[in-house]
């Protein structure tokens, strides 16, 4: 615990070397780019704008840590004026009655992580009858207007995985390893697999051999995937493309039984420490990471531009079924052992770039 | 319904043990079904090892449940007390989210075993004592324990360097299963002759009690089991350290609630709950001791399930207790209390793993593996309670 209190001061005096560093790790950050150029105007006197974030649950670090942090920092950055962060405990109910009262503690903007995408379209309707602009964060919410779009391309993150993969076993049999079906999110990731594998499936080069989604996202029940499909294929697995770390912990140690970890590639989402742990260990193949803190600051960006009057700085569009909203993708990047794979960064400059996440000390690096 | 005296006590089938040979007849059949579609996969000495080490969290747990479902009780906190006792026992260990306190796999074991059996009180000091139904107790232990499981880890993954990998990834060699499965057989054959002494002496003389029955066959069926526990050991890695710990945690509740003055106050309590007070049983004593003894099982469950996924996760464990109740209910509990064995249990939990191991070897999606869970319970709750009408 005392970790953390010390991981928050090291925040503060090293917040612009990270985003330089952050900048400088990934070439194609046009977005963090477009951030910087934004000027920093702030009311004066006059009102500031009262905004606030509301977050599906604290159940992962990243809500709390990176989301919500960064959209607030960056608000007051923007001189607006953002509300304490509020998580609605993964109850659509809950997030439904949360936003009401947001509305009548007259806020003027919103960035709303759904629960659900499409029960949060009510809640959006009452926002806009409101005049109060909302910003769609993680997910997008459908057929409603919005100011703006700060997330992450599922498909992509999907094709990232895919890649990696079959570049480490361009043939043999898969296992795919999913997560929740009733999650979009799992079956993006799964689409964005697809479109990479399929061409090699209809080549004859690989063989997709098992394919789950697990409910509730368990890493119990990923291992018990795993130890099957190696039963059924008497331990012949070229790779197990799985779409998160916490999966990827049950494949692996499902691997280890059979002393095949190490020598089967195991792809994971989320960069959380015990999985770039494994990856150093060169057990896990690479762990995806999409930038949680510069989502939650464009939220705040594509926020702010809207109440301001000025134009987007979204790095594309989306139409979502409402009409054409500003969307800002969020950059992608896979974490390898020494980040020499195409978009890939390595480990340690991974947590030299977000110290706020990982340390080298907590990684023994 | 009257059969030869060779193999049933005074002629009619007892309705628990006619219950628990169905039982064991429907996952004989759903094995062979599996073992012809998978093309003899199902029943390799592996995937039986690697069915048995899957089945083991839940098995402990159904075994648990049986203890607290016996007097009439219910437990909604399962998934909830595993992922939060489960998370405890790493963060002993993590020196970066937690306390880097020990790195002794087995202080850590007995630390988390305290913590579970500290929660079990508390479940049981509110229901036995408070008065405040089970259900509500467990409910408010579901929503508070995964609180406060997340709370503590600040909800991210912890990690136990894998110290605790032993309980799911290690094996007893098979040399030592058998010298175990030797002691077990003995024991349990002396203690089935000295019960057939015993009751030849209260039995109706016009109907002698059949000592192939009351001893004979039992001893026979479990000599078959350990027979068979052993090939597989010799033929496979040996038993997995879960599968022992599954092993002596089905020993000591069967000890318990079949021999023991505790175990017989269980049943009547659930049995009749006036009646036991009027008995002059302390129903409040015991179902506060059933509570605290489930509560060591949550710790035990969530300790193998940081084994097997080599890490802690405050998400774990979801919807944990309806598999458990579930397996618990079609080994015959219950769910009105009076009825049932830790056996049964596990037998229910063995064929609801069967469906899913079978499925997965054959790659049915998931999906379909909970559609079967819930058909295979519908039926097995609806054969019970025609069973049990029609038997009395």
């Amino acid at each position: 615990m005392s970790e953390k209190t010390t991981n928050k001061k090291d925040q503060g005096v090293r917040k612009h070397t990270r985003r330089e560093v952050l900048t400088k790790a990934s070439g194609a950050a046009a977005a963090t780019v477009a951030a910087a150029t934004i000027p920093r105007i702030t009311y004066g006197e006059t009102k500031k704008f009262k905004v606030a974030i509301i977050l599906p649950s604290f159940d992962q670090q990243r809500w709390k840590a990176a989301d919500g942090e960064y959209f607030n920092r960056r608000a007051e950055e923007l001189g607006m004026e953002p509300l304490p962060l509020i998580s609605s405990n993964s109850d659509p109910i809950l997030q439904a009655s949360q936003v009401e009262n947001m509305l009548t503690q007259g806020i003027d903007g919103l960035a709303l992580v759904p629960v659900d995408i499409d029960a949060a379209v009510t809640s959006v309707r009452k926002c806009n009858d409101a005049s109060v602009p909302v910003v769609s964060e993680n997910y997008i919410i459908p057929n409603v207007e919005l100011a703006g779009i700060a997330a992450r391309d599922g498909v992509e993150l999907g094709r990232m995985l895919g890649r990696a993969a079959s570049a480490a076993a361009p043939e043999g049999n898969y296992v795919l390893t999913n997560g929740d079906i009733g999650t979009d999110i799992a079956r993006l990731k799964h689409q964005g697999i697809m479109e990479i594998l399929q061409p090699l499936v209809d080549s004859g080069a690989i063989t997709i051999v098992h394919d789950q989604y697990m409910r509730a996202w368990s890493g119990e029940l990923a291992r018990k995937q795993v130890e099957q499909a190696l039963t059924a294929n008497d331990n012949n697995i070229a790779a197990v493309a799985c779409s998160w770390d916490g999966g990827a912990y049950g494949v692996i140690e499902a691997l280890r039984a059979q002393g095949l970890a190490g020598k089967i590639p195991v792809t994971g989402e989320d960069a959380e420490p015990q999985a770039l742990k494994l990856v150093l260990a060169k057990e896990m193949l690479v762990t995806a990471w999409t930038k949680f803190d510069l989502m939650g600051s464009r939220a705040a960006d594509l926020l702010y531009e809207k109440l301001a009057g000025l134009p987007s700085s979204a790095n594309s569009t989306y139409n979502n079924g409402w009409g054409d909203v500003p969307w800002d993708k969020i950059d992608i990047v896979n974490v390898t052992v020494d980040g020499t794979e195409p978009d890939s960064i390595s480990v340690s400059e991974f947590a030299d770039a977000n110290p706020w996440w990982v340390t080298r000390e907590e990684l023994g690096i | 319904m009257r059969f030869p005296n060779l193999f049933f006590i005074s002629g009619r089938i007892p309705v628990a043990q006619l219950r628990a040979l169905t039982l064991v007849g429907v996952l004989v059949g759903v094995w062979i079904v599996f073992q012809v579609l998978t093309d003899g996969l199902f029943l390799s000495p592996r995937n039986l090892t690697t069915l048995t080490i899957q089945v083991a969290i839940t098995a402990i747990l159904a075994v648990g449940i049986v203890m607290v479902m016996v007097p009439g009780h219910i437990d909604l906190s399962i998934g909830s007390a595993v992922a939060f006792t489960g998370v405890f026992a790493a963060l002993l260990v993590d020196p970066v989210r937690g306390l880097g306190f020990t790195t002794d796999p087995l202080l850590i074991c007995a630390i988390t075993i305290g913590l579970g059996l500290l929660i079990g009180m508390w479940q049981g000091f509110w229901v036995a004592w408070m008065g405040v139904p089970a259900f509500i107790v467990t409910l408010a232990s579901l929503l508070a324990l995964r609180g406060a499981a997340l709370t503590i880890t600040g909800g991210s993954t912890v990690t136990h360097n894998g110290l605790l990998t032993f309980l799911a990834a290690d094996f007893i060699s098979a040399s030592w299963t058998a010298i175990a499965m030797a002691v077990v057989v003995s024991g349990y054959s002396i203690t089935k002759y000295f019960d057939w002494r015993a009751r030849s002496r209260i039995a109706d003389p016009d109907r002698p009690l059949s000592f192939f029955a009351a001893a004979g066959f039992p001893v026979l069926l479990m000599g078959l089991l350990a027979i068979a526990v052993t090939g597989i050991a010799f033929s496979y890695r040996g038993t997995p350290v879960s599968i022992a710990i599954l092993g002596a945690v089905i020993a000591i509740v069967t000890f318990l609630m079949s021999r023991t003055v505790f175990g017989r106050r269980l049943y009547a309590i659930g049995g009749n709950p006036s009646a036991a007070i009027y008995a002059g049983i302390n129903s409040k004593l015991n179902v506060f001791v059933a509570f605290t003894l489930m509560g060591s099982l949550y710790a035990m469950a969530g300790l193998v399930l940081d084994g097997r996924v080599g890490v802690a996760v405050p998400n774990a464990g979801i919807a944990l207790e309806l598999a458990v109740i579930a397996s618990a209910v079609i080994g015959g509990t219950s769910l009105f209390g009076g009825i049932g064995t830790p056996l049964g249990a596990v037998i229910g939990a063995l064929l609801l793993e069967s469906l899913n191991n079978g499925m997965g070897l054959m790659n049915i999606d998931t999906n379909y593996q909970m559609i079967a869970n819930g058909l295979v319970l519908l039926v097995a709750v609806y054969l019970d309670k025609r069973g049990r009408a029609s038997g009395r």
